[in-house]
């Protein structure tokens, strides 16, 4: 049944690419962990005995594969159950983004003209206001920062680059010959879009959205680092930002933590990489 | 037909793992609702700038979970954390969490150690206005008549009889749960002599560097991590600190302590006098006193200085607490000032010399000129200070960079040995000691020292040219409860928490030793302490105890069936997790490589 | 005169798209909940009393509807009146001295990074693209997808034990060593080794996405029809190269460059801040951290202006390398 069909090149691309194999690995280790923290990690938050103070800054040894931080926490539990809320903001973020993105630039590329005119210069505009200025200007204002704030917060700024990506394969698709045959049947234009146009626009924006998943995970972990993530929540930027100040004499708390961020970035890159060569597609950056 | 089979396993491999982890998720949930209702839920206030706050509070909500309080975390930044502290005094009683005031929240205060001035403000309804600093700890009217006895005399027997009383009973009745008073480490280059971590470069005109002379141009870099707020010292806020070198060697005040023993020492005055009565204080001025500008200082400068402090448009912090005590000022010659007071001020002196420096005294001839109202916003205050008295002159402010001063060859008590002191901005701690271990900078800040508590041990080891020695500061950690909180307006859910409260973790961990177990709010060197009053330690048993007396039912309630003994954390979980993660890795990456 | 009619117009057009910027801004601090006026006084720890209050937020024109205290702000910024600080360390303070007294800082730090960036990634870029699946290429790239995936506060705390504590080569804090009065090269070598640290920090990151783009637009190009019809002519490889490849190569590059301007910027913000280097970005962190409305407004508005203007140079010279471009 795979045989023949597009999925079928793409997997046989996919899998003779051997870099996009290790990213694909690192994923799918990384989203098992998170899933199946209760049984990997050796102390649990919900358990008692994950807070034990005179624990504190046991350097890496049997009993704690990677260490202790400053509250006696073990590190390894900490990175293990860390990997939740990390990649469930991450993927918030490009969540909401591709839907905005889908929205807007679908409205974009279909319609064209002036309304695409008035929606690009709009795109650019957010997209020239630098992203991490304008993460920090939107997230200070909100008097409580909790994670879903900072997610819905990222994912309405991050959505320029992914409505770029999606108007230009509308702009492309929108003159081909099954757009025409669907428009001479009299389909309306949501049909058109939704039945016809994004199912063959799907490859971009699963390139896309795993590349920002990775710098989606940076740009979090870089807001926590700055003091201005959610420090209630269990996860790697947090964990460096606390360890940071023992960064000499406790050099596993940051180090850990930053390995863990640099892996799963690194993995979500490597699959993005391999997946824009597997669907063949150009897109910048 | 081959690819079909791979292509099954894989997936049922992937469908086996989501399903497993989904039901030990839900067993997990299972495992914590297994925990029975806790008997009430308080809200942790935090500054999500300070860790410490956050940890003390994690700890809490560990160790009070296990006498059955649901303590829940709730972090806000210094703005916000700040109005529902301080912003609220106008309610007749303290709003709670839900209320926009706060449950708990962890506070630490410096102290004067000498007297009581800021107890009769912070603890009892009609010090700072308009009803009080910490009112939601003013609720006990016994500890209020007590420390209201105690500052209405000039006796001393009578003072100490009071407060110690006084002490007694905040204990008894748990305010706000003492926790500590904690020591500072220096952080300086070890070669730096005579400098004390209390003072915040007070006495800079008395430190020397070993190894230079007096013909030497001795330049000391100090560290600090933000520009100044303020420039003039009557605007000076507590919360931030970065002013306060600034301000303590640029100005003067009229009293001020004594480095060793704190004893309050005359700076700017000869003598003093009070009146029969005791309602009223002369204060007879030195007449070698000279500004940086070369004018000399007069009652005038002195007279001004208090009235602009005391005229409400100013909007200065000490307002309150002066105007509650001194009625005017008077000059009747140049080296003579009469203060009045409201009311017999036995702390009189101290509120001359608060830590703060507010009530430096300022040039009239350079800002007598500027409408009050205007001195918080005038360039004096923002740009470029004043000419001062003290032992170093201003000459450059680079926001952002660093504030230099030089020495003020004038300087009434003796020119300094140094020449040249900087304060350099370095915003984040770890990026000061490294500046100190590089040899960029001489002193830390203090402010910087909870921060780097963890380095001490190591630089002890490692770097004999640095001295961390530690020194007692007098201030106090406590956790501050809402009296009014309908919980916690019984005296013994308070004493129950008191007894949760894991005093040796906190000190010995959280704040890694530097601080020291404390029975009072008042620091131990302070002729007022009372070693007799309640130390309360970590027993949970009395604290259970405690709580059935407030009418709470036993808790854990008693489980009819055995329950499992909780199985303590071991490793096998994760190394089978392990194994068992890398095998599938290598099945995974074989099966799919292999086909090549 | 075309080119001269061209950077008109594109200056003309950038002026509506400021001020749609500044609406935007303006909107996403105004839509958060959380008072100004409420920061402001609270901060002092002694609030006056509810009439007080009221009386200041409507001198200051905060009761008014949103539109208006758009329009009024708008206003004062075209006078050059930032406002003061709202809370925290700068309370009081005018934030446009606040923002001259850091503007060049990060400029400097920018502009170095972009530079050494340029440089590097272009000429590796090249190399890799010319020489594809050799040895060179292949570390060239997973160094760069390293370097891409690697958080760079992280990398910039390593750069600081490495270089700063353990080797001691490299000061770690601050511009210039304070106090110290150097005067002609003896400041600026000074100054160039406090950049050193600063800078490699950004460049790291931000030369490994460059990099990536110049090495996958020269890979491009490389497979045209044209760059085959030359090399078919016999022109000589290294002058297909350079000639006729890189230059095309370098247009996408160029744009995408000024575009994302932004992505050198966050990467200034992290280093400022562990570095102790007073730009803006340290400015932004702590005017965010304090809540400091009119302070991030001030600011937002100067880089976005920065990042215009920096666009607005990108397009001309984009237009003085690109024939083919109408004026």
């Amino acid at each position: 049944m795979f045989r023949s069909g597009r999925a079928y090149i793409v997997w046989m691309k996919f899998r003779r690419n051997r870099v996009s194999i290790i990213g694909a690995f690192i994923v799918i280790s990384v989203i098992l962990m998170a899933l199946l923290a209760p049984l990997l990690s050796p102390y649990s938050p919900a358990q008692e005995g994950w807070i034990d103070p005179p624990r504190k800054f046991l350097p890496p040894s049997n009993k704690h594969l990677l260490g202790t931080d400053h509250l006696g926490r073990d590190v390894l539990s900490y990175i293990i159950w860390g990997s939740r809320p990390s990649i469930l903001a991450a993927v918030g973020v490009v969540a909401i983004e591709t839907a905005i993105a889908l929205v807007i630039g679908s409205i974009a590329g279909y319609y064209g003209g002036i309304i695409d005119n008035v929606l690009m210069r709009f795109t650019d505009l957010i997209l020239t206001i630098p992203n991490l200025i304008l993460l920090i200007v939107a997230v200070s204002m909100f008097k409580v920062r909790s994670m879903v704030t900072i997610v819905i917060v990222m994912g309405f700024l991050w959505w320029p680059w992914m409505t770029r990506v999606i108007r230009s394969q509308f702009l492309s698709l929108r003159e081909s010959m099954y757009v025409e045959a669907a428009k001479s049947m009299g389909a309306s234009d949501l049909h058109i879009i939704l039945h016809h146009i994004i199912p063959n626009c799907i490859s971009p924006i699963i390139v896309t959205a795993t590349i920002d998943i990775a710098a989606a995970i940076l740009s979090l972990t870089t807001l926590s680092f700055l003091g201005l993530g959610d420090p209630r929540m269990i996860n790697w930027g947090t964990l460096i930002n606390d360890g940071r100040r023992y960064l000499r004499s406790a050099w596993w708390i940051t180090t850990f933590p930053g390995i863990a961020i640099f892996i799963t970035t690194l993995g979500f890159n490597l699959l993005g990489d391999g997946l824009r060569d597997a669907f063949d597609i150009k897109i910048r950056g | 037909m081959k690819s079909r089979i791979v292509t099954f396993v894989l997936l049922s491999i992937g469908f086996l793992l989501i399903f497993t982890s989904i039901i030990s998720s839900i067993h997990m949930q299972t495992m914590s609702q297994e925990k029975p209702e806790p008997l009430f839920t308080l809200k942790y206030l935090y500054n999500t700038a300070n860790p410490l706050q956050r940890d003390v509070g994690v700890l809490l909500q560990e160790e009070w979970g296990k006498i059955g309080v649901n303590l829940v975390l709730e972090g806000y930044e210094t703005a916000t954390v700040r109005s529902r502290i301080w912003g609220k005094s106008g309610f007749p009683t303290f709003p709670t969490h839900d209320e926009g005031g706060f449950d708990v929240y962890l506070q630490s205060y410096n102290w004067i150690p000498t007297d009581l001035v800021y107890y009769l403000g912070c603890f009892t309804a009609e010090g700072i206005p308009p009803l009080g600093w910490n009112y939601w700890a003013a609720h006990d009217s016994r500890a209020d008549m007590y420390l209201r006895k105690c500052m209405s005399t000039y006796n001393m027997t009578e003072r100490k009889e009071w407060i110690y009383k006084w002490q007694e009973q905040k204990q008894e009745e748990v305010n706000e749960i003492v926790i500590a008073w904690p020591m500072r480490a220096y952080f300086t280059k070890a070669n730096i002599k005579n400098y004390c971590i209390r003072l915040n470069c007070y006495d800079i005109d008395l430190w020397t560097v070993e190894g230079k002379t007096e013909e030497d141009h001795v330049t000391v870099r100090y560290a600090m991590s933000e520009d100044p707020t303020v420039l003039l010292p009557m605007f000076g806020d507590g919360g931030y600190l970065s002013y306060l070198p600034i301000h303590r060697c640029l100005f003067r005040l009229v009293y001020d302590f004594e480095k060793e023993t704190f004893s309050l020492e005359p700076e700017l005055v000869k003598d003093y006098e009070l009146s029969e009565d005791g309602m009223s204080m002369i204060l007879h001025l030195r007449d070698d006193v000279k500004f940086h500008d070369g004018v000399p200082m007069t009652s005038a400068d002195v007279k001004w200085t208090f009235d602009a402090i005391l005229d409400p448009a100013t909007g200065s912090t000490y307002y309150g607490d002066l105007s509650a005590v001194i009625k005017s000022v008077e000059a009747p010659d140049d080296y003579t000032v009469i203060f009045h007071f409201n009311k017999p001020s036995p702390e009189i002196l101290t509120l001359l010399a608060p830590p703060g420096g507010y009530c430096a005294i300022l040039p009239k001839h350079v800002l007598g000129n500027i409408p009050h109202d205007q001195l918080r916003t005038c360039k004096y205050n923002t740009e470029e200070p004043p000419p001062g008295l003290g032992p170093m002159k201003f000459v450059e402010w680079k926001k952002g960079e660093y504030v230099k001063f030089e020495a003020n060859d004038d300087y009434f008590k003796g020119r300094p040995f140094i020449d040249e002191f900087i304060q350099v901005i370095i915003p984040e701690a770890t990026t000061a000691l490294a500046a100190l271990e590089a040899g960029d900078v001489d002193i830390l800040h203090t402010g910087y020292s909870t921060e780097l508590a963890g380095e001490i041990e190591r630089l002890k080891k490692e770097r004999p040219d640095i001295n961390v020695n530690l020194a007692p500061f007098p201030a106090t950690w406590f956790i501050a409860l809402n009296n009014d909180h309908p919980v916690l307006n019984n005296k013994y859910v308070r004493q129950a928490l008191a007894y949760a409260t894991p005093y040796d973790k906190i000190i010995n961990d959280l704040m890694m030793g530097l601080a020291e177990h404390a029975n009072s709010q008042i620091h131990k060197s302070s002729w007022a302490w009372n070693p007799n009053a309640k130390y309360y330690t970590y027993d949970l048993d009395k604290a259970r105890e405690c709580l059935r007396k407030a009418g709470y039912p036993e808790w854990p309630p008693p489980q009819p069936a055995e329950t499992p003994a909780p199985t303590g954390p071991s490793l096998m979980p994760t190394l089978g997790g392990f194994i068992g993660g890398i095998i599938i890795g290598i099945v995974l990456t074989y099966v799919l490589v292999r086909r090549r | 005169m075309a080119l001269w009619d061209y950077t008109v117009r594109r200056t003309i057009i950038l002026i509506p798209m400021f001020f749609l910027s500044t609406v935007v801004i303006f909107s996403l601090i105004h839509l958060a909940p959380g008072d100004p006026i409420e920061i402001m006084f609270t901060e002092t720890g002694h609030p006056p009393p509810r009439e007080v209050i009221d009386q200041v937020r409507k001198s200051l024109g905060l009761d008014r509807p949103i539109y208006v205290q758009y329009l009024i702000w708008i206003k004062k910024l075209l006078r050059g009146d930032f406002g003061f600080s709202y809370g925290g360390p700068f309370i009081g303070q005018s934030v446009l001295d606040l923002i001259r007294s850091r503007f060049w800082y990060t400029i400097m730090l920018m502009f170095t990074a972009q530079v050494l960036a340029l440089v590097i990634a272009i000429t590796l870029g090249v190399i890799a693209a010319v020489k594809q699946y050799s040895i060179f290429d292949n570390v060239c790239s997973i160094t760069a997808l390293f370097g891409y995936s690697m958080p760079n506060f992280w990398f910039a705390l390593i750069l600081m034990l490495v270089f700063g504590l353990k080797l001691g080569v490299f000061p770690i804090c601050g511009a210039s060593t304070a106090g110290a009065d150097f005067t002609g090269f003896a400041a600026l070598s000074d100054l160039l080794r406090h950049l050193f640290l600063p800078v490699l920090s950004v460049t790291v990151g931000y030369t490994a996405w460059l990099f990536r783009l110049v090495r996958s637009t020269m890979l491009d190009v490389l497979s045209q029809d044209y760059i085959t019809t030359a090399r078919a002519k016999g022109v000589r490889e290294r002058v297909v190269v350079y000639k006729h490849a890189l230059r095309n190569a370098l247009l996408p590059v160029v744009t995408v460059v000024g575009m994302r301007l932004g992505f050198i910027l966050s990467g200034a913000v992290v280093s400022e801040v562990i570095f102790a280097w007073p730009g803006m970005g340290r400015l932004a962190v702590t005017f965010a951290l304090n809540r400091d409305y009119t302070g991030l407004m001030g600011l937002s508005v100067i880089i976005v202006l920065m990042v215009y203007i920096a666009n607005l140079v990108t397009d001309i010279a984009y237009a003085l390398i690109d024939p083919r471009i109408k004026y």
